[in-house]
Protein backbone atom coordinates (compact mmCIF):
# COMPACT_ATOMS: atom_id res chain seq x y z
CA UNK A 1 0.00 0.00 0.00
CA UNK A 2 1.52 3.37 -0.72
CA UNK A 3 1.84 6.45 1.40
CA UNK A 4 0.05 9.90 1.21
CA UNK A 5 2.22 11.75 3.93
CA UNK A 6 5.27 12.41 2.73
CA UNK A 7 5.93 10.54 -0.02
CA UNK A 8 9.29 9.73 -0.71
CA UNK A 9 10.18 10.30 2.76
CA UNK A 10 11.34 8.21 5.33
CA UNK A 11 7.96 6.98 6.07
CA UNK A 12 7.71 5.79 2.20
CA UNK A 13 8.09 2.09 1.58
CA UNK A 14 9.52 2.62 -1.95
CA UNK A 15 12.22 4.89 -0.38
CA UNK A 16 15.31 4.43 0.91
CA UNK A 17 17.77 6.24 3.11
CA UNK A 18 19.20 8.89 1.11
CA UNK A 19 20.77 11.98 2.39
CA UNK A 20 23.59 14.93 0.67
CA UNK A 21 26.44 15.84 2.67
CA UNK A 22 24.71 17.74 5.07
CA UNK A 23 22.34 15.43 6.16
CA UNK A 24 19.19 16.91 4.56
CA UNK A 25 17.26 13.65 3.23
CA UNK A 26 16.88 13.27 -0.59
CA UNK A 27 13.16 11.90 -1.36
CA UNK A 28 13.39 8.89 -3.76
CA UNK A 29 10.90 6.50 -5.04
CA UNK A 30 12.38 2.92 -6.24
CA UNK A 31 10.85 2.21 -9.71
CA UNK A 32 9.63 -1.18 -10.30
CA UNK A 33 11.20 -3.16 -13.35
CA UNK A 34 9.66 -3.02 -16.64
CA UNK A 35 9.18 -6.17 -19.02
CA UNK A 36 12.03 -7.84 -20.99
CA UNK A 37 10.51 -7.29 -24.50
CA UNK A 38 9.62 -3.38 -23.54
CA UNK A 39 13.20 -2.94 -22.44
CA UNK A 40 13.79 -3.82 -25.57
CA UNK A 41 12.06 -2.07 -28.01
CA UNK A 42 13.56 0.84 -25.82
CA UNK A 43 16.80 0.27 -26.62
CA UNK A 44 15.90 0.15 -30.21
CA UNK A 45 14.00 3.64 -29.82
CA UNK A 46 16.83 4.56 -27.98
CA UNK A 47 19.74 3.82 -30.66
CA UNK A 48 18.11 3.60 -34.05
CA UNK A 49 19.93 6.05 -36.39
CA UNK A 50 21.93 7.03 -33.56
CA UNK A 51 26.20 5.36 -34.26
CA UNK A 52 27.53 7.42 -31.60
CA UNK A 53 25.19 6.26 -28.54
CA UNK A 54 26.16 2.97 -27.42
CA UNK A 55 23.77 0.93 -24.69
CA UNK A 56 25.52 0.19 -21.24
CA UNK A 57 22.77 -1.42 -19.03
CA UNK A 58 19.37 -2.30 -19.70
CA UNK A 59 17.22 -1.53 -16.48
CA UNK A 60 14.01 0.87 -15.36
CA UNK A 61 14.52 0.73 -11.58
CA UNK A 62 16.41 4.07 -11.36
CA UNK A 63 16.42 7.45 -13.18
CA UNK A 64 19.35 9.36 -14.39
CA UNK A 65 19.29 11.68 -11.07
CA UNK A 66 19.28 8.16 -9.03
CA UNK A 67 22.31 7.47 -11.30
CA UNK A 68 24.69 10.04 -10.89
CA UNK A 69 23.53 10.54 -6.96
CA UNK A 70 22.11 6.97 -5.67
CA UNK A 71 24.69 4.45 -7.23
CA UNK A 72 22.25 3.44 -9.44
CA UNK A 73 19.34 2.65 -6.48
CA UNK A 74 16.40 4.60 -7.11
CA UNK A 75 14.92 7.23 -8.81
CA UNK A 76 15.38 11.07 -7.55
CA UNK A 77 12.99 13.69 -8.79
CA UNK A 78 15.03 16.71 -10.62
CA UNK A 79 13.47 19.63 -8.40
CA UNK A 80 15.67 17.58 -5.88
CA UNK A 81 19.26 18.38 -8.00
CA UNK A 82 19.69 21.54 -6.97
CA UNK A 83 19.64 20.59 -2.90
CA UNK A 84 22.01 18.00 -3.78
CA UNK A 85 24.58 20.38 -5.66
CA UNK A 86 24.06 22.56 -3.08
CA UNK A 87 25.19 20.70 -0.02
CA UNK A 88 27.30 18.48 -2.22
CA UNK A 89 29.66 21.25 -2.70
CA UNK A 90 29.93 21.25 -6.08
CA UNK A 91 30.84 24.01 -8.52
CA UNK A 92 30.26 24.73 -12.05
CA UNK A 93 33.10 24.29 -14.07
CA UNK A 94 32.23 27.40 -16.97
CA UNK A 95 34.81 26.18 -19.51
CA UNK A 96 34.37 22.77 -21.52
CA UNK A 97 38.09 22.09 -21.94
CA UNK A 98 38.22 22.05 -18.18
CA UNK A 99 35.66 19.28 -17.76
CA UNK A 100 37.14 16.25 -16.13
CA UNK A 101 35.83 12.54 -15.96
CA UNK A 102 33.56 12.06 -13.15
CA UNK A 103 32.11 15.93 -13.31
CA UNK A 104 28.39 16.17 -14.10
CA UNK A 105 26.42 17.89 -17.00
CA UNK A 106 23.06 19.20 -15.96
CA UNK A 107 20.41 19.36 -18.45
CA UNK A 108 17.46 21.69 -19.08
CA UNK A 109 14.26 21.76 -21.02
CA UNK A 110 13.14 24.94 -19.89
CA UNK A 111 15.04 27.50 -17.85
CA UNK A 112 16.24 27.03 -14.19
CA UNK A 113 14.42 23.31 -14.71
CA UNK A 114 16.44 20.63 -14.54
CA UNK A 115 15.30 17.71 -17.32
CA UNK A 116 18.37 15.26 -17.19
CA UNK A 117 21.70 14.50 -15.29
CA UNK A 118 24.95 12.87 -17.09
CA UNK A 119 28.09 11.51 -15.93
CA UNK A 120 31.21 12.70 -17.77
CA UNK A 121 33.92 9.95 -18.87
CA UNK A 122 35.81 11.62 -21.45
CA UNK A 123 36.92 15.24 -22.53
CA UNK A 124 39.39 14.47 -25.70
CA UNK A 125 40.11 18.04 -27.67
CA UNK A 126 38.67 18.61 -31.55
CA UNK A 127 41.93 19.06 -33.06
CA UNK A 128 39.72 20.92 -35.70
CA UNK A 129 38.58 23.69 -33.90
CA UNK A 130 39.99 23.49 -30.60
CA UNK A 131 36.87 22.63 -28.60
CA UNK A 132 35.87 19.14 -26.87
CA UNK A 133 34.17 15.85 -27.86
CA UNK A 134 32.83 15.19 -24.23
CA UNK A 135 31.25 11.55 -23.70
CA UNK A 136 29.08 10.75 -21.02
CA UNK A 137 27.19 8.17 -19.65
CA UNK A 138 23.56 8.58 -18.51
CA UNK A 139 19.95 6.67 -17.90
CA UNK A 140 17.34 7.49 -19.84
CA UNK A 141 14.52 7.90 -17.93
CA UNK A 142 13.89 4.02 -17.60
CA UNK A 143 14.94 3.35 -20.96
CA UNK A 144 18.26 2.64 -19.99
CA UNK A 145 21.97 3.78 -19.46
CA UNK A 146 23.89 5.09 -22.52
CA UNK A 147 27.17 5.95 -23.49
CA UNK A 148 26.82 8.98 -25.79
CA UNK A 149 28.17 12.58 -27.07
CA UNK A 150 26.96 14.74 -23.71
CA UNK A 151 25.07 16.80 -27.19
CA UNK A 152 23.19 13.99 -28.31
CA UNK A 153 20.22 13.11 -26.46
CA UNK A 154 16.30 13.43 -27.32
CA UNK A 155 14.60 16.35 -27.20
CA UNK A 156 12.88 15.14 -23.95
CA UNK A 157 16.04 15.44 -22.00
CA UNK A 158 16.15 18.63 -22.54
CA UNK A 159 19.78 20.68 -23.52
CA UNK A 160 23.07 20.38 -21.49
CA UNK A 161 23.45 23.96 -20.08
CA UNK A 162 25.99 23.72 -17.27
CA UNK A 163 29.43 21.48 -15.85
CA UNK A 164 29.65 20.71 -12.11
CA UNK A 165 32.30 19.42 -10.46
CA UNK A 166 33.05 18.10 -6.72
CA UNK A 167 36.49 18.31 -7.61
CA UNK A 168 38.78 19.93 -4.60
CA UNK A 169 42.16 20.98 -5.31
CA UNK B 1 -5.40 8.24 -38.56
CA UNK B 2 -8.81 7.38 -37.71
CA UNK B 3 -9.36 6.98 -34.03
CA UNK B 4 -8.80 3.12 -33.57
CA UNK B 5 -5.47 3.61 -35.06
CA UNK B 6 -4.33 5.96 -32.73
CA UNK B 7 -5.28 4.47 -29.32
CA UNK B 8 -3.41 1.68 -30.89
CA UNK B 9 -0.49 3.51 -31.70
CA UNK B 10 -0.81 5.09 -28.08
CA UNK B 11 -0.57 1.39 -26.97
CA UNK B 12 1.91 0.44 -28.38
CA UNK B 13 5.31 -0.05 -26.85
CA UNK B 14 6.90 2.65 -28.87
CA UNK B 15 4.95 5.07 -26.92
CA UNK B 16 6.01 4.33 -23.81
CA UNK B 17 9.50 4.25 -24.70
CA UNK B 18 9.55 7.46 -26.15
CA UNK B 19 7.72 9.01 -23.08
CA UNK B 20 9.62 7.04 -20.49
CA UNK B 21 12.55 9.00 -20.88
CA UNK B 22 11.50 11.65 -19.29
CA UNK B 23 13.73 11.89 -15.50
CA UNK B 24 10.11 13.20 -13.72
CA UNK B 25 6.71 14.39 -13.67
CA UNK B 26 6.72 17.40 -15.37
CA UNK B 27 8.79 16.17 -18.21
CA UNK B 28 6.68 13.47 -18.43
CA UNK B 29 3.93 15.40 -18.59
CA UNK B 30 4.88 17.62 -20.84
CA UNK B 31 6.30 14.89 -23.35
CA UNK B 32 2.68 13.81 -23.15
CA UNK B 33 1.04 17.30 -24.09
CA UNK B 34 3.63 17.76 -26.85
CA UNK B 35 3.20 14.31 -28.65
CA UNK B 36 1.73 13.99 -32.18
CA UNK B 37 -0.29 10.94 -31.33
CA UNK B 38 -1.85 12.49 -27.97
CA UNK B 39 -2.36 15.58 -29.73
CA UNK B 40 -4.61 13.96 -32.38
CA UNK B 41 -6.37 11.84 -29.85
CA UNK B 42 -7.26 15.24 -28.34
CA UNK B 43 -8.26 16.56 -31.65
CA UNK B 44 -10.63 13.39 -31.90
CA UNK B 45 -11.94 13.97 -28.33
CA UNK B 46 -13.94 17.13 -29.34
CA UNK B 47 -16.34 14.36 -30.55
CA UNK B 48 -18.76 13.04 -27.37
CA UNK B 49 -18.31 9.40 -28.80
CA UNK B 50 -14.40 9.55 -28.96
CA UNK B 51 -14.49 10.59 -25.32
CA UNK B 52 -16.80 7.48 -24.89
CA UNK B 53 -14.57 5.64 -26.20
CA UNK B 54 -11.71 6.45 -24.34
CA UNK B 55 -13.77 6.54 -21.21
CA UNK B 56 -14.57 2.81 -22.13
CA UNK B 57 -10.94 1.88 -22.86
CA UNK B 58 -9.09 3.14 -19.64
CA UNK B 59 -11.84 1.03 -17.49
CA UNK B 60 -10.71 -1.78 -20.18
CA UNK B 61 -7.23 -1.13 -19.41
CA UNK B 62 -7.12 -0.70 -15.97
CA UNK B 63 -8.14 -4.38 -15.43
CA UNK B 64 -6.34 -5.53 -17.92
CA UNK B 65 -4.65 -8.72 -16.29
CA UNK B 66 -0.51 -8.19 -16.63
CA UNK B 67 2.59 -9.46 -15.61
CA UNK B 68 2.84 -8.49 -11.92
CA UNK B 69 6.88 -9.14 -12.14
CA UNK B 70 6.97 -5.90 -14.07
CA UNK B 71 5.79 -2.40 -14.17
CA UNK B 72 2.28 -1.73 -16.02
CA UNK B 73 2.87 -2.19 -19.88
CA UNK B 74 -0.34 0.29 -20.25
CA UNK B 75 1.15 3.10 -17.51
CA UNK B 76 2.22 6.08 -20.18
CA UNK B 77 -0.83 4.94 -22.16
CA UNK B 78 -3.63 4.92 -19.53
CA UNK B 79 -1.89 8.67 -18.39
CA UNK B 80 -2.57 9.70 -21.97
CA UNK B 81 -6.07 8.67 -22.00
CA UNK B 82 -6.37 10.25 -18.65
CA UNK B 83 -5.02 13.62 -19.76
CA UNK B 84 -6.96 13.84 -23.25
CA UNK B 85 -10.03 13.13 -20.95
CA UNK B 86 -9.31 15.72 -18.42
CA UNK B 87 -9.26 18.27 -21.06
CA UNK B 88 -11.97 17.58 -22.98
CA UNK B 89 -14.28 15.43 -20.99
CA UNK B 90 -17.36 16.57 -18.52
CA UNK B 91 -15.80 16.47 -14.54
CA UNK B 92 -18.07 13.20 -14.33
CA UNK B 93 -16.84 10.92 -16.95
CA UNK B 94 -12.99 12.11 -15.89
CA UNK B 95 -13.37 11.48 -12.32
CA UNK B 96 -14.75 8.05 -13.40
CA UNK B 97 -11.78 7.36 -15.17
CA UNK B 98 -9.86 8.37 -13.11
CA UNK B 99 -10.98 6.02 -10.51
CA UNK B 100 -10.56 3.16 -12.69
CA UNK B 101 -7.04 4.20 -13.78
CA UNK B 102 -6.01 4.36 -10.07
CA UNK B 103 -7.11 0.97 -9.06
CA UNK B 104 -4.55 -0.06 -12.35
CA UNK B 105 -1.74 -2.19 -10.98
CA UNK B 106 2.20 -1.30 -11.01
CA UNK B 107 1.91 1.85 -12.52
CA UNK B 108 4.35 5.01 -12.17
CA UNK B 109 2.86 7.55 -14.25
CA UNK B 110 -0.51 6.86 -13.92
CA UNK B 111 -0.61 7.14 -9.96
CA UNK B 112 0.15 10.36 -9.65
CA UNK B 113 -2.06 12.21 -12.72
CA UNK B 114 -5.30 9.64 -11.38
CA UNK B 115 -4.84 10.54 -8.02
CA UNK B 116 -4.89 14.21 -8.54
CA UNK B 117 -8.36 13.95 -10.85
CA UNK B 118 -10.12 12.01 -8.07
CA UNK B 119 -8.93 14.77 -5.45
CA UNK B 120 -9.72 17.63 -7.80
CA UNK B 121 -13.19 15.68 -8.68
CA UNK B 122 -13.87 15.41 -4.79
CA UNK B 123 -13.19 18.78 -4.13
CA UNK B 124 -14.79 20.52 -6.54
CA UNK B 125 -17.92 17.76 -5.83
CA UNK B 126 -17.67 15.86 -8.59
CA UNK B 127 -16.85 12.34 -6.95
CA UNK B 128 -18.12 11.24 -3.43
CA UNK B 129 -15.92 12.82 -0.66
CA UNK B 130 -14.87 9.67 1.79
CA UNK B 131 -15.98 9.58 5.29
CA UNK B 132 -14.33 11.42 7.77
CA UNK B 133 -12.05 9.25 9.99
CA UNK B 134 -12.08 9.13 13.82
CA UNK B 135 -8.96 9.09 15.97
CA UNK B 136 -9.06 7.76 19.56
CA UNK B 137 -6.62 10.78 20.87
CA UNK B 138 -6.34 8.31 24.14
CA UNK B 139 -3.77 6.04 22.16
CA UNK B 140 -1.73 8.93 22.10
CA UNK B 141 -1.19 8.73 25.71
CA UNK B 142 -1.33 4.91 25.99
CA UNK B 143 1.86 5.21 24.13
CA UNK B 144 0.61 3.70 20.79
CA UNK B 145 2.71 4.64 17.77
CA UNK B 146 0.72 6.96 16.46
CA UNK B 147 2.58 8.07 13.46
CA UNK B 148 2.06 4.78 12.28
CA UNK B 149 -2.04 4.66 13.12
CA UNK B 150 -2.39 7.86 11.69
CA UNK B 151 -0.40 6.96 8.77
CA UNK B 152 -2.48 3.88 8.51
CA UNK B 153 -5.80 5.47 8.59
CA UNK B 154 -5.07 7.96 5.73
CA UNK B 155 -3.99 5.22 4.08
CA UNK B 156 -7.14 3.10 4.64
CA UNK B 157 -8.99 6.29 3.88
CA UNK B 158 -7.43 6.71 0.45
CA UNK B 159 -6.32 3.66 -0.95
CA UNK B 160 -10.55 2.99 -1.37
CA UNK B 161 -9.98 5.02 -5.03
CA UNK B 162 -5.86 5.62 -5.42
CA UNK B 163 -2.82 3.30 -5.14
CA UNK B 164 0.11 5.44 -4.33
CA UNK B 165 1.54 9.09 -4.50
CA UNK B 166 4.57 10.99 -5.35
CA UNK B 167 5.57 14.46 -4.08
CA UNK B 168 4.40 16.60 -7.00
CA UNK B 169 1.01 15.00 -6.56
CA UNK B 170 0.72 15.30 -2.44
CA UNK B 171 1.66 18.98 -3.13
CA UNK B 172 -1.15 19.56 -5.73
CA UNK B 173 -3.38 17.28 -2.81
CA UNK B 174 -2.96 19.55 -0.78
CA UNK B 175 -2.63 22.58 -2.44
CA UNK B 176 -6.25 21.54 -3.77
CA UNK B 177 -7.92 20.87 -0.35
CA UNK B 178 -6.28 24.26 0.85
CA UNK B 179 -8.20 26.12 -2.06
CA UNK B 180 -11.42 23.94 -1.49
CA UNK B 181 -11.36 24.88 2.16
CA UNK B 182 -11.25 28.01 1.73
CA UNK B 183 -13.60 28.27 -0.68
CA UNK B 184 -15.91 26.36 2.11
CA UNK B 185 -16.46 24.13 -0.91
CA UNK B 186 -16.20 21.07 1.96
CA UNK B 187 -17.50 23.12 5.17
CA UNK B 188 -19.06 20.25 7.08
CA UNK B 189 -16.11 17.91 7.31
CA UNK B 190 -12.11 17.97 6.90
CA UNK B 191 -9.77 14.71 6.50
CA UNK B 192 -7.07 17.34 7.17
CA UNK B 193 -6.18 16.42 11.07
CA UNK B 194 -3.65 18.20 12.95
CA UNK B 195 -1.94 16.14 15.38
CA UNK B 196 -0.87 18.12 19.03
CA UNK B 197 2.64 16.69 20.39
CA UNK B 198 2.03 15.46 23.53
CA UNK B 199 3.79 17.73 26.35
CA UNK B 200 6.94 16.18 28.51
CA UNK B 201 5.18 16.17 31.44
CA UNK B 202 2.41 13.66 29.31
CA UNK B 203 -0.35 15.60 30.21
CA UNK B 204 -3.32 15.05 28.63
CA UNK B 205 -3.55 16.85 25.12
CA UNK B 206 -6.64 18.90 25.04
CA UNK B 207 -7.97 18.70 21.20
CA UNK B 208 -9.60 21.65 20.38
CA UNK B 209 -10.83 22.79 16.62
CA UNK B 210 -8.26 24.75 14.63
CA UNK B 211 -9.79 27.39 12.17
CA UNK B 212 -12.56 30.34 12.48
CA UNK B 213 -13.53 30.03 16.20
CA UNK B 214 -9.36 29.71 17.06
CA UNK B 215 -9.09 32.86 14.97
CA UNK B 216 -11.95 35.11 16.20
CA UNK B 217 -10.99 34.06 19.71
CA UNK B 218 -7.36 35.16 18.85
CA UNK B 219 -9.07 38.31 17.13
CA UNK B 220 -10.97 38.92 20.17
CA UNK B 221 -7.65 38.69 22.43
CA UNK B 222 -5.93 41.30 20.29
CA UNK B 223 -8.65 43.64 19.80
CA UNK B 224 -9.09 43.86 23.98
CA UNK B 225 -5.50 44.54 24.52
CA UNK B 226 -5.72 47.18 21.95
CA UNK B 227 -8.34 48.90 23.90
CA UNK B 228 -6.86 48.85 27.28
CA UNK B 229 -5.17 52.15 28.08
CA UNK B 230 -0.76 52.08 28.70
CA UNK B 231 -0.50 51.29 32.12
CA UNK B 232 -3.90 50.14 32.52
CA UNK B 233 -2.46 46.37 33.54
CA UNK B 234 -0.37 48.24 36.79
CA UNK B 235 -3.46 49.72 37.62
CA UNK B 236 -5.45 47.19 37.35
CA UNK B 237 -2.99 45.05 39.42
CA UNK B 238 -2.75 48.04 42.11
Amino acid sequence: MALLINPGGADDKKSIDLATSRGRRIRNWQRGEQAEDALRDAACFATEGHDGRTLRSLTARYNCIGMAFANRRTCIEPEEVPMILEDDEYSEVTRPADVMPGDLVIYEKEAGEVSHVAVVVSNDPRLTDGGSVIRVLSQWGSDGEYLHDYRDVPPLLGLPVKFYSERRR
Amino acid sequence: MALSETMKEIEQYRFSSELNLAAGTKAFRRGLREHDLVRRLADLAKEPETRVTVAKRVEELSQAEIDTRYENRFDAALSAYLMVLSDTAQPETVAKAAAAAAKAPNCWWTVGLSRELLVHAVATGFAQAPAVRHIDTSAILAGTPWREALRDGVQEWFSQRLVSVNDDTARRILAVLRAAQTKAQIPQVSNAIVMPAPTAEGERVTWKPRGRNRTVRIKAAHAAASMRPRGGGDAARA
